[in-house]
């Protein structure tokens, strides 16, 4: 239903199209970051950093526009949730963006000592760039099953980088001259998880939008309890 | 209604008359079950 002040929707819409279209910059300087370590492409990477800074302006857009939504609508209820989901999420995507833009300065540092071995840093890669996808398609539907799917997958994310970690030692303790592009790459996978910790965030938020639950800080299997309970 | 969310504990929503919802002020204005509540108080409805 819409509001009786058509404005009102429309303001609303707008907010939304705006934390969606730094969404689509965040994804793309997440794809464009890996690429550029992996394939050492210096342009890229110069390309990603200078990204960063639409996906900042778009921040300070966005918190001006929830904060004359709070000054002049004083949104409630359904409207209310929104508007604070929208706070945290454009936090997150802001902070995804930086861990995005480190990335692409760390493949600039490793062009002394290139590293000759990747570990899983594609596949890494490939599946933090699918989560974020994810929670901010959860975020543009309302959809919290999806979002849901988002949360119960940042595990995997995180054994992966532990197995990417392994690996590292591994190469450092056989080979000394490798130490330096190790941690490079050591640094890349942690900067990877971390992106993948606030696509969970975000999805938490989606979930708190649409029913009111806030279930960040519990277990899984809580969060799937407090969801079930809910028949709205 | 910004006066009433200020200064009660509780709220109650009627609508023709009728008891539609009723609970602590923070949920009602927070996280309504009902979805015609949910329409008035975000000014969709009323």
């Amino acid at each position: 239903m819409q509001h009786t002040m058509k404005r009102f929707d429309e303001e609303l819409v707008a907010l939304k199209e705006h934390v969606l279209s730094m969404g689509g910059l965040v994804e793309r300087a997440i794809g464009d970051a890996v690429t550029a370590m992996l394939e050492q492409d210096e342009k890229l990477a110069l390309k990603t950093i200078e990204r960063d800074r639409a996906i900042n302006a778009l921040e300070i857009q966005c918190d001006e526009m929830t904060r004359d939504i709070l000054v002049r609508r004083q949104p409630a209820a359904g409207d209310l949730r929104f508007i604070l989901g929208i706070i945290k999420v454009v936090t997150d995507l802001e902070r995804i963006g930086d861990l995005a833009a480190s990335i692409a300065k760390a493949m600039i540092q490793s062009e002394e000592s290139p590293p000759r071995n990747f570990c899983n840093l594609d596949t890494m890669g490939e599946k933090v760039q699918k989560q974020v996808q994810r929670a901010l398609d959860s975020f543009s539907r309302g959809d919290t099953d999806l979002a849901m799917k988002v949360i119960e997958k940042d595990e995997k994310i995180d054994k992966l980088y532990r197995r990417m970690y392994r690996e590292l030692l591994t190469y450092m303790m056989e080979d000394p001259r490798s130490i330096s592009s190790s941690i490079i790459l050591s640094d890349a996978g942690k900067n990877l998880e971390r992106i993948s910790s606030h696509a969970t965030n975000i999805a938490e938020m989606v979930i708190y939008m649409e029913h009111g639950h806030d279930i960040r800080h519990v277990d899984h299997e809580a969060a799937t309890k407090i969801l079930a309970g809910d028949d709205r | 209604m910004q006066q009433a969310a200020r200064v009660s504990d509780n709220t109650a929503f009627f609508y023709m008359g009728d008891l539609i919802e009723f609970g602590e002020t923070k949920e009602i204005f927070t996280k309504p079950e009902k979805q015609q509540t949910e329409d008035y108080i975000t000014g969709r409805f009323g």
